[in-house]
């Protein structure tokens, strides 16, 4: 540790393997200061804007925000964001991220009034007598992010920062070509960034501090080596050579050590920050202004004036173009970042963010797009370059033939995505997005395994549970019989016998009473399983009608298309549009349910028997307050279902009449109740459904043709007395419709097993 | 408009694969003019048919696996695996010998294996070793080296002698081949391990014959340009400095320890590095990089085996060189030597082969 | 005859050196290995949907072990019978298409406004991911379920239904070509 301060001291600078030097065309964006950008009309914030999770809102649509106050709250890792200038929220909604996926992501957006009207700021006067831990908190709600590229919070980078840190490097290396916002900042703010660099000694307290700053930036070098004099800062200038600019490339180039593998800089002694968090974090802490803007390098060839800019987080990338000159017709790509690194934009209507250094809109000449890919030679030149010192084209090979593990296990994880190799490649294979590709998959397949962990222990803890209810039940029961047995013994009298008996029913009803809800399964099934033998059976049934529908699928063509001849008529005799629609989803629903019908190989009567009643609900929809209609739909659902259920069974035809009768009761009487009677009434009808399936279900089966009168008959009466159309109307005949699909769908399955059967 | 998506990096270098092929095809043009010279015209109409056919080849076999012919004939690779078999076949061998050869090379070792980058052999080496033990007397009829103009025939009768085995003055090419004075047929490695074998010691054998400075006539003078054309090649970074070192480095460490050993018995390390295909194979044939190592130590190791394996067969084998057979047999230890020889990963401990990465994520 | 009685007993005794010796190496160097039940099982998806025919993943992982066929899981699909074709030896068979097919990952949505409370799902769901007292509305932890569609069916309202996963930023494979490319000016 002592000797590594010592070569530091006596100027060693180490090496880093690979790297590549590629043109740097900086100077095309460093002839003019940094300019400031008018406010443009709409600010889109994005609630995330850095690695981690967004913030909760803190704020409405039409609240009037102030310049600098807090738009969402930071916990649990997130960081605040907050209003760059004053105005007032317009919307809160999804909205194309500043992400390579351009994905919607909650974005707040604010429209500027042009006043600019601070909230009220509270800068820390003497922040050298403050603790650390004040200085930090500071940070951390100014919403501070590292602005080199990641975007990592700062003051998590301070927290975690040992007692005895070595290093504090700053890091203006900027190693991308092209952008110059890092550079721009030394040369015209290096007095401020010497305050930052204080303020982050006297939280840190480090050994040493290192500002690495690459030697194609002479001015950069000389402005902070003058702000710094005094301070215990060695500015160091490193050979230019790309991705030098990394954190771990930087602190090995630096120090000579590296950061081990899937750890943090402290764990080697060091903590990094960038050149535009040290300057956020001064004016965070000395003028008490939150994050709001940075520097934005706007270059390439095709805008006119390529510079730097002060812009507001969420400014639209199409404003920043404008202002900068673009010329439409040579720009055929918007790369948000380095030429390296940066991802294309689908659209100018991206907002600028945190972590957003650079807006790169080369000409077709100047960066030309990738030719096409060509096979891998094996040439070895990725591998030369990559400053992690992988094998980059074993990687693409495994990546590319989703041999995923293997790529695993060639460090896949340690690429940092620098790009060195793909820019080298001489079959132009863009290795880096392969690399990409497989590290989602790969995350994603953890994801899973770890779901799928979680799943097991659920269901297990599940099963034990069950289990649990079960031998509780029992012993109750032996309980119950042991008291009667105590009972009889007890008292020898008629009387007694009597009562004994009252009481063993008593226990047997409370024993039942008690083991209802899990019954369900266990009963049902006589062991511990999950419920899911039905829907085993269902599918096999499924993968039944499947076979037979395919072997009828031409007869059920024609037959479908006869069906479908009356939605039509339903439809030109519905008048308002929603009624259309009303009468569209029943005809759908009718329709599919023929189809069905008709693939189950029934005679033609009994088809034009099930159309008729169906555009009654649609006809004259009722006018009711939504709870009643909700518990209108249920029921009817519930009743449909019931219907369905019965059908299934094969039932005598006396049994359904009777069947069809009670379950229309409630649903007429509803109309009038208050939503408890209604619910109650929902309630009874359901399980007179139920009773009503179970009894079926015990009952022999005779005929299949008479039951399919009665069970259209229910679904319109309870809606018969409505008229209006209002939009609960349209949902309750959507789910008649439903419920009158499902019934048919499920008889004609029923069918189309029995006559599966007798085929068999 | 729209916007065009693209995977960074958005900037790359020019250089592609077809220009890196096409270059290296190129720098064989002085080792070529050598041949010319010192054997006659032989070798350019065995290029001319050997590119024709590698070219052909390849159109056939990726018309039949449905692939696209004109963008992967682009790449160059077919022209340059015929390039490398055209120059490495005796300059007279008959044009069916040529065309077998490289048809070989193209369908059988390049494309069967899935075509360019996937095959485990150097296509050449592998032709050239399949020509070697199937047609062993055409293969190793090398005539002698003279001046240019002294072989007897001209630019059309080396076609006629191809073509038909004759001259168009009606010798034969046996007649050719033995040459005006009608003494010798062996190439100098050829001669010196017969002489060897007859008990002189390799003083004797060098003093004996009319050797060129080197390693013989001609062929010293067509290493030497093949040597330049590497170190053209380097200085264009075409290829990597660790395969050709490698290569040279242990054919003259192993030549030196034996010399040392018995100076009587053994050719000088000189003598090796400029006889038969050493330049050349070092070069040309062994950075082929599709079937060498990958890592750059195992670049090293490569290239030392070939060397290592090149002097073996030349003093201890059945063949006067070695070349082909070193290639081909270090082509198959490439999994091996890539296996071990992985560069230690930044931020990772030691150095070691993939165990250790495993379960890491992140 | 003695020549041969010798060759019989050298023969003999150095099977019986060799044979202690394997058996010794298979005592010292024993590698503790899961039982094969477990290790299918730790590949299956666990979703506990049944769509293989048993009751469950682990039903299946022992199916498995007993010799039934590898491709009957369609959450898993292809990538879980590459794995158990890995595990057991056995030919990576396509995804038997009797089981279902490979669909995009879902998972249960109640819609809350119809659902009744009948705790009939809630009953249903393998995984507990399914939330809700009786006549209460329940609702699904997106998180914890498992996709089996298994709620689906008791429904008696048919308010569940089955959503693919949304795309997010956090789980985008980069897949560059899949996005919109907006028209401007």
């Amino acid at each position: 540790m002592e000797t590594t301060l010592n070569l530091v001291k006596l100027g060693k600078l180490w090496d880093f393997p690979g790297g590549i030097h590629p043109p740097v065309r900086k100077s095309i964006s460093t002839s003019h200061p940094i300019k400031r950008l008018p406010l443009p009309d709409h600010l889109y914030l994005p609630l995330k804007q850095h690695v981690g999770r967004g913030g909760q809102l803190l704020v409405a649509v039409g609240d009037h925000v102030l310049k600098g106050q807090a738009l969402s709250s930071g916990e649990q890792g997130a960081l605040p964001i907050h209003a760059p200038t004053s105005g007032k929220v317009e919307a809160i909604s999804d909205y194309p991220s500043a992400h390579p996926s351009a994905l919607p992501e909650t974005t707040l957006v604010l429209r500027p009034d042009g006043e600019e009207h601070w909230c009220e700021r509270n800068p820390i006067d003497t922040p050298l007598q403050q603790p650390k831990s004040v200085l930090i908190e500071k940070i951390a709600t100014s919403g501070i992010a590292g602005l080199g590229g990641a975007g990592f919070p700062a003051s998590r980078k301070l927290d975690g920062a040992p007692e005895s840190l070595e290093f504090l490097i700053i890091n203006g290396a900027e190693c991308e070509p092209y952008i110059s916002c890092d550079d721009m900042l030394m040369r015209e703010h290096a007095e401020e960034l010497a305050t930052g660099i204080e303020l982050l000694v006297h939280i840190l307290n480090p050994a040493m501090v290192l500002v690495g700053i690459e030697d194609d930036k002479p001015e950069a070098i000389e402005a902070m080596a003058k702000a710094t004099e005094g301070l215990n800062v060695l500015v160091k200038a490193i050979p230019t050579k790309y991705p030098s600019g990394g954190e771990k490339q930087l602190i090995q180039l630096l120090t000579g050590r590296e950061v081990p593998t899937g750890g943090l800089p402290y764990q080697c002694g060091v903590v990094m920050h960038n050149i535009g968090t040290t300057y956020a974090i001064k004016r965070a802490i000395c003028d008490g202004e939150p994050l709001l803007e940075r520097v934005v390098t706007v270059t390439g060839e095709a805008v006119e004036q390529p510079g730097n800019y002060w812009a507001h987080f969420g400014t639209p990338v199409r404003h920043l173009l404008e202002h900068a000159g673009y010329k439409s017709k040579h720009g055929r790509r918007i790369i948000m970042g380095g030429p390296m690194m940066g991802f294309t934009l689908p659209h100018a209507n991206i907002p600028l963010v945190k972590i957003s250094n650079c807006i790169l809109v080369p000409s077709e000449q100047e960066l030309p797009m990738a030719g096409q890919e060509m096979p891998c030679i094996r040439c070895g030149q990725c591998a030369e370059a990559c400053p992690a010192s992988l094998l980059p084209q074993q990687l693409y090979w495994y990546s590319a033939h989703k041999e995923l593990e293997k790529a695993r296990e060639y460090k896949l994880f340690d690429c940092i995505e620098c790009g060195a190799c793909a820019y080298v490649c001489p079959s132009e294979i863009p290795l880096v997005h392969y690399y990409r590709r497989a590290k989602s998959e790969l995350r994603q397949q953890d994801a899973e395994a770890l779901k799928s962990d979680r799943a097991k222990q659920r269901f297990e803890a599940r099963n034990e549970r069950l289990e649990q209810a079960k031998l509780e039940r029992e012993a109750r029961h032996r309980e119950a019989v042991a008291k009667r047995q105590a009972a009889v013994a007890n008292r020898g009298s008629q009387n007694q016998g009597a009562q004994e008996a009252v009481a063993a029913a008593m226990a047997r009803v409370k024993a039942q009473q008690s083991d209802q809800p899990p019954a369900a399964i266990i009963d049902e099934q006589g062991n511990l399983q999950p419920d899911n033998q039905a829907a085993i059976e269902a599918r096999a049934k499924r993968k039944e009608e499947a076979a037979k529908r395919r072997a009828e699928k031409a007869a059920a063509k024609a037959k479908q298309m006869e069906a479908e001849s009356p939605t039509s008529d339903s439809l030109a005799s519905a008048k308002d549009p929603r009624k259309a629609a009303v009468a569209a989803a029943v005809a759908r629903a009718k329709a599919k349910a023929e189809a069905k019908k008709a693939q189950s190989a029934e005679t033609p009567d009994e088809e034009t028997s099930v159309t008729e009643p169906s555009p009654e609900p649609s006809a004259d929809t009722p006018d009711v307050d939504p709870r009643k209609a909700a518990v209108a739909a249920a029921v009817a659902r519930a009743k449909a279902k019931a219907e369905a259920k019965k059908a299934q069974g094969a039932e005598t035809p006396d049994n359904e009449a009777s069947v069809a009768k009670p379950s229309s009761e409630p649903s007429a009487d509803t109309t009038d109740v208050d939503p408890r009677k209604a619910a109650v009434a929902a309630a009874v009808a359901r399980a007179k459904a139920k009773a009503e399936q179970k009894r079926r279900e015990a009952a022999e089966s005779t005929s299949d043709q008479t039951e399919q009168e009665p069970k259209t008959q229910p679904a319109p009466a309870p809606v018969a007395n409505e008229n209006a159309a209002d939009a609960k109307k349209a949902a309750i005949a959507a789910a008649v419709a439903k419920a009158k699909q499902k019934a048919m769908e499920r008889q004609a399955a029923a069918k189309s097993e029995d006559s599966s059967e007798e085929d068999a | 408009m729209s916007f065009k998506l693209a995977a960074s990096p958005h900037q790359r270098i020019p250089t592609r694969t077809s220009k890196l092929m096409f270059t290296v095809a190129l720098a064989a043009l002085p080792g070529i003019a050598a041949q010319y010279w010192f054997f006659g015209a032989g070798v350019f109409w065995q290029l001319l048919l050997a590119i024709a056919t590698a070219v052909a080849s390849e159109a056939l076999i990726l018309k039949i696996r449905g692939k696209e012919i004109a963008s992967t004939l682009a790449d160059n690779s077919a022209m340059l695996t015929g390039v490398l078999l055209a120059i490495s076949l005796p300059p007279l061998a008959p044009w069916w010998l040529v065309v077998i050869g490289t048809a070989f090379a193209i369908i059988m070792v390049k494309q069967l294996y899935g075509g360019l980058g996937y095959n485990l052999f150097n296509p050449a080496m592998a032709a050239y070793v399949m020509l070697l033990i199937s047609f062993p007397l055409q293969m190793t009829s090398w005539h002698p080296a003279t001046g240019f103009g002294a072989h007897g025939y001209g630019f059309i009768d080396a076609a006629y002698l191809i073509f038909t085995g004759f001259s168009s003055e009606g010798f034969s090419l046996a007649q050719i081949l033995s040459g005006i004075d009608g003494v010798t047929t062996a190439t100098p490695l050829d001669h010196f391990k017969t002489s060897l074998t007859q008990g002189y010691t390799s003083s004797e054998i060098i003093a004996n014959n009319p050797q060129g400075m080197l390693a013989g006539i001609g062929w010293d003078w067509v290493n030497l340009a093949y040597l330049a054309s590497g170190i053209y090649l380097l200085q264009q970074k075409v290829i990597r400095w660790h395969i050709p070192v490698g290569v040279l480095g242990g054919l003259f460490v192993a030549a030196l320890v034996s010399f040392l050993l018995s100076p009587d018995n053994t050719a000088t390390p000189i003598f090796h590095l400029f006889s038969g295909a050493a330049m050349l194979g070092a070069f040309f044939i062994a950075t082929d990089p599709v079937s060498a190592s990958t890592t750059v130590k195992g670049r090293l190791i490569f290239g030392g085996l070939i060397g290592l394996l090149v002097y073996l067969i030349r003093t201890h084998g059945g063949y006067p060189d070695g070349m082909a057979f070193a290639v081909l047999l270090a082509n198959m230890c490439v999994p091996l030597i890539d296996y071990y020889t992985q560069p230690r990963t930044y931020g990772h401990s030691e150095e070691t082969p993939l165990e250790d990465g495993k379960g890491e994520s992140s | 005859m003695t020549g041969f009685l010798i060759a019989i007993i050298a023969f003999a005794a150095l099977s019986l050196v060799f044979g202690a010796l394997l058996g010794l190496a298979a005592l010292r160097f024993k590698v503790e290995e899961d039982p094969l039940v477990e290790q299918v099982d730790a590949i299956l998806p666990q979703t506990q949907c049944g769509q293989c025919g048993y009751p469950g993943c682990r039903p299946y992982a022992e199916a498995i072990a007993n010799g039934d066929e590898i491709n009957k899981c369609p959450p898993g699909g292809e990538a879980t019978i590459q794995k158990l074709a890995d595990l057991t030896g056995r030919e990576a068979k396509p995804l038997d298409a009797a089981h279902g097919e490979e669909d995009v990952k879902k998972v249960a949505f109640i819609r809350e406004a119809e659902c009744i409370g009948c705790t009939k799902c809630i009953q249903a769901c393998p995984v507990d991911a399914i939330l809700g007292a009786s006549k209460m509305m329940h609702t699904v932890i997106a998180d914890e379920c498992t996709g089996c569609d298994l709620c689906v069916e008791p429904c008696p309202v048919d308010c569940i239904e089955m959503r693919p996963v949304k795309q997010t930023t956090d789980n985008w494979k980069w897949d560059l070509k899949a996005i919109p490319v907006r028209v401007i000016d």
